[in-house]
C-alpha cells in the first residue's frame, strides 16, 4: 500500500519537522545564554575597574545607609534616615499616584468610551477629539503642559480660589478638608482593617447559606452590614475608652510653635526618635496675661505652627479629641496648613495620567461594546428596558470580556509611565532610586530594585486582572 | 384610547414606508391585526416581512405611514416607544438570550427592572413560565447550556414574562436544528390557543396552516397577498403568490 511506503520514508533530519522544532529552540537557547552570559561579564568586569561608592561588585549595603536628603511628599521621612526607608517612600508614591490613577483613568475612559458609542452627536464628536488628542500626544508634552500650563497657571495662595468650602485651589496645590484619625482613634485603623475581613466572612457565609437554601441573591448586603456594625463597635470603643496618655507634654518654641508629645522617657524634653508626637489633638495658646491668643489643632506629626499671633504665646491646653478628627485647612503665611493637600507634581502627574490612559481605555472600552452582538441590543430594547439599562446590564457585562485584556495592559502602562514623575519632581520609586544612585554610585543595584519593583507591580496586577476575567467569562457547555 | 371589543385593531399599520438609503425595503404597506388573531407573515427572502414586523416595535425606524399599537401611535415620542415595547414582546432568529445571565435572570431582567415587579415574585411568574414552555429544570443554566430548541422556548418566556398583549415572531425557528422546531412550534401552537395576538414571520407552512387566522405574503417589499390558510393554499390569487407556493410546497 501507498500510505505505508509514505510512512516510512524518513525525510533527511533537516528537513524533518520533529527535528527542525528541536534544533530551533536549541540554537535560540544557546544566543540567549551566550549573550546573557556577556553581558554579565561586561557589568561584572566594569564594575571591578570602576571602584563605585557602593563597594564593587552588587553588593546591597548601600541600602542601610543615611540617605541625607529629605523628600518632599508621602509618609513622613527624615533625612537620617536610611536608603531602603527612602526607597520605601518612593514605592509608596508611586502607589499613590497609580492606584488613584488607575481608578480615575478607568472611570474617565468607561464614559468617553460609551460617548463614542453614543448617537448624540455633540458628546460622540466632543469624545473623539479628547481620543484623538490625548493618545496622538507625547505624555512627557501633556505631563509639562498640565504643570507648566495648568496648574502654574491657578491663582496663587494670596487670592486661592475657594472650592465651596470644601478647600482650596491654587498653584501651589489644592487644598482639601480631610478627616484623619486622631490621637484617641489610633487603633481605628485596625478596627476598619477587621470589619474588612468579618465583612468578606460574613457575606462569603451568607451567600453559602443563600446557596443551600436556593434562594438567589449575593451576601454583599450582610457583608456591609457586619463591616459597619465593627466599625461602629471600634469607633464606640475608642471613643469611651481611650483618653490622652498620661505623660503627654509639650515643647513651645518662639512662642508660635512647637509639638505636642507622649513623653517616654520622662525628660520634659521631645526626642524626635523617643518621644511620640500626638496627632490631631485640638490646642488652644494662651499668652503670659492668661489671655486665649489662637486655637487649633496639632498636626498629624504632633507639631503645631501658627502665623501672625498678637502675643507670644507661653502655655498651651489641649483637649481629649474625638477618635476622627475634620481637618480643614487655614491660611498661614504663603501657604495653608491642615486637611490634605495635593501637591502641583501629585496632581499634575495624576492629570497627565489619567488624561492619556484614559484616551487608551475609551477605545478598548469602544472596541468592547461594538463587539457585542447587535442582537443584544434589540432583544434589551424590545423587553422594554432603557439605553442605560441595556447598557449597564446586558452591553457592558459582555463587552468586558473583549476589554479586559487590553485593559490590563493599560492599567500595567499607566503604571510604569508614572516614572516619568521624574520630569516634574515628584518623588516616586524611580525618582528616589535615581537620588540614591546619584549618591552611593549603586548603578546596577538601583537599576535592578527599580525593575524588580515595577515587574512584581505588574505580576500582581495581572494575577488579578486574570482572575477577573476568568469570573466575567461566559458560562458555555 | 379605543375600548377593548372582541374585534377592536390592536395594531394598524397604515401605509408604512421605509428606505435604507435608496432601497425601497417596505412600499406602502398596510395591515390591521385583530385582537386574539393570529397573523403569518410568508415571502422569499429579502422581501421585507422581518422589517415590516421590526418597525411595530420600532426595531425599524419607519419614514412615512401610521403604526398604532394598542391604541398607542407609534411616533418619536420615547415614552409612546417604550410603552409599545411593554406590550410587545419579541421572539428572534438567533434567540438573544442574554449569555452571561442564567435562565431565570435572562427572563426576570426586565420584570424587576422595567414593571418594577418584586424579585420573588418576578422568579415566582418566571418559573411558571418555564412550566409552560417545559424546561422548568433549565432555570439556573446559562443559555450557553441549552440547545437551540430549549434557549428559543426560554427566548418566548422572557417575552411572556412581561405579559404582552402582542407576540412578534421573527423567523422563531430558522436557526434550528430540524428535530428542535417542533419543541418550539408546539409552544407557539399553545400559546395561540391561549387566545395570544400573534405576528408571526416563518417558513413553516405546516404552522401557517393549522394556527394562522389570516396569512400575508409580502414580495419586493409590498403586501401582494392577504387571505385565509384555506384560500392561501387552495385558490391564491396573484402569480406570485403561486410561484412561491409552488417553490415551497414542491
Amino acid at each position: 500500500m501507498t500510505s505505508s511506503t509514505l510512512a516510512h520514508t524518513r525525510p533527511p533530519f533537516y528537513r524533518d519537522t520533529r527535528t527542525i522544532a528541536i534544533l530551533l529552540q536549541v540554537l535560540f537557547l544557546i544566543v540567549v545564554l551566550v549573550s546573557g552570559w556577556f553581558l554579565y561579564n561586561n557589568m561584572v568586569t566594569r564594575m571591578a575597574a570602576g571602584n563605585t561608592a557602593a563597594g564593587g561588585a552588587l553588593s546591597w549595603s548601600f541600602l542601610s545607609q543615611t540617605a541625607g536628603f529629605g523628600i518632599s511628599e508621602g509618609p513622613t521621612f527624615r533625612p537620617e534616615e536610611s536608603y531602603s526607608r527612602a526607597y520605601l517612600i518612593g514605592v509608596i508614591n508611586t502607589l499613590r499616584v497609580g492606584i488613584v490613577g488607575v481608578i480615575l483613568a478607568t472611570i474617565l475612559g468607561l464614559f468617553a468610551g460609551i460617548a463614542r458609542v453614543s448617537n448624540n452627536w455633540l458628546l460622540n464628536k466632543l469624545a473623539s477629539i479628547y481620543i484623538e488628542i490625548f493618545r496622538s500626544t507625547p505624555l512627557l508634552v501633556q505631563l509639562l503642559f498640565w504643570y507648566v500650563g495648568v496648574i502654574a497657571a491657578l491663582p496663587t495662595v494670596q487670592d486661592a480660589a475657594d472650592l465651596a468650602g470644601i478647600g482650596y485651589l491654587t498653584n501651589r496645590g489644592m487644598y482639601l478638608t480631610w478627616i484623619y484619625p486622631s490621637e484617641t482613634g489610633r487603633a481605628l485603623t485596625w478596627w476598619l482593617l477587621g470589619g474588612v475581613l468579618v465583612g468578606l466572612l460574613v457575606s462569603w457565609l451568607r451567600r453559602r447559606q443563600l446557596e443551600r437554601t436556593g434562594v438567589p441573591g449575593s451576601g454583599a448586603l450582610a457583608g456591609a452590614a457586619a463591616f459597619v456594625v465593627v466599625v461602629g463597635v471600634g469607633y464606640a470603643v475608642a471613643m469611651f475608652t481611650t483618653a490622652m496618655p498620661a505623660t503627654t507634654n509639650y515643647e513651645l518654641r518662639r512662642g508660635d510653635r512647637g509639638v505636642l508629645f507622649e513623653d517616654l522617657n520622662g525628660n520634659n524634653a521631645f526626642d524626635l526618635n523617643v518621644d511620640r508626637g500626638l496627632a490631631h489633638v485640638p490646642i488652644t495658646l494662651f499668652d503670659a496675661d492668661g489671655q486665649v491668643i489662637a486655637t487649633g489643632a496639632t498636626d498629624g506629626d504632633g507639631a503645631f505652627r501658627f502665623v501672625d499671633l498678637p502675643a507670644a504665646a507661653t502655655r498651651i491646653e489641649w483637649r481629649t479629641p474625638a477618635p476622627l478628627a475634620i481637618s480643614e485647612p487655614q491660611r498661614q503665611g504663603f501657604n495653608f496648613a491642615g486637611g490634605i493637600s495635593l501637591t502641583p507634581e501629585f496632581t499634575a502627574l495624576l492629570l497627565a495620567l489619567v488624561a492619556y490612559t484614559g484616551a487608551f481605555i475609551a477605545e478598548i472600552v469602544r472596541a468592547g461594546i461594538n463587539a457585542v452582538n447587535k442582537g443584544q441590543w434589540e432583544a434589551s430594547r424590545a423587553l422594554g428596558l432603557s439605553t442605560g439599562d441595556t447598557l449597564r446590564m446586558v452591553v457592558l457585562p459582555q463587552a468586558l470580556r473583549v476589554i479586559i485584556p487590553p485593559l490590563t495592559s493599560q492599567y500595567l502602562n499607566l503604571v510604569k509611565n508614572s516614572s516619568l514623575a521624574i520630569a516634574v519632581g515628584y518623588p516616586d520609586l524611580f525618582n528616589i532610586s535615581r537620588t540614591i544612585v546619584n549618591q552611593t554610585g549603586a548603578e546596577v543595584q538601583g537599576i535592578l530594585l527599580v525593575m524588580a519593583t515595577y515587574l512584581s507591580f505588574s505580576l500582581i496586577t495581572s494575577l488579578f486582572m486574570n482572575w477577573y476575567n476568568k469570573r466575567v467569562a461566559l458560562v458555555e457547555r | 384610547m379605543a375600548g377593548h371589543a372582541e374585534d377592536f385593531d390592536i395594531i394598524i399599520a397604515k401605509n408604512v414606508n421605509k428606505w435604507y438609503g435608496e432601497f425601497h425595503a417596505l412600499k406602502n404597506v398596510s395591515l390591521d391585526v385583530k385582537r386574539r388573531e393570529v397573523v403569518v407573515v410568508i415571502g422569499p427572502s429579502g422581501s421585507g416581512k422581518s422589517t415590516f414586523i421590526r418597525t411595530i416595535n420600532r426595531l425599524e425606524e419607519h419614514q412615512s405611514g401610521e403604526i398604532v399599537v394598542d391604541g398607542i401611535p407609534l411616533t418619536h415620542d420615547v415614552r409612546n416607544i417604550e410603552a409599545i415595547r411593554m406590550e410587545t414582546g419579541m421572539v428572534f432568529q438567533q434567540f438573544n438570550l442574554f449569555p452571561h445571565l442564567t435562565v431565570i435572570q435572562n427572563i426576570t431582567l426586565a420584570p424587576i427592572n422595567v414593571r418594577k415587579m418584586k424579585k420573588r415574585e418576578a422568579e415566582e411568574r418566571a418559573m411558571q413560565l418555564l412550566e409552560r414552555v417545559g424546561i422548568p429544570e433549565q432555570a439556573q443554566k446559562y443559555p450557553g447550556q441549552l440547545s437551540g430548541g430549549q434557549q428559543q422556548r426560554v427566548a418566548i418566556a422572557r417575552a411572556l414574562a412581561m405579559q404582552p398583549k402582542i407576540m412578534l415572531f421573527d423567523e422563531p425557528t430558522s436557526a434550528l436544528d430540524p428535530e428542535m422546531i417542533r419543541e418550539v412550534l408546539e409552544v407557539m401552537e399553545e400559546l395561540a390557543e391561549s387566545g395570544m395576538t400573534m405576528v408571526v414571520v416563518t417558513h413553516e407552512m405546516g404552522f401557517a396552516r393549522g394556527v394562522a387566522d389570516r396569512i400575508v405574503f409580502m414580495d419586493a417589499g409590498e403586501i401582494v397577498e392577504i387571505g385565509t390558510p384555506e384560500h392561501f393554499f387552495t385558490t391564491p390569487q396573484h402569480d406570485r403568490t403561486k410561484l412561491f407556493l409552488e417553490q415551497i410546497l414542491k
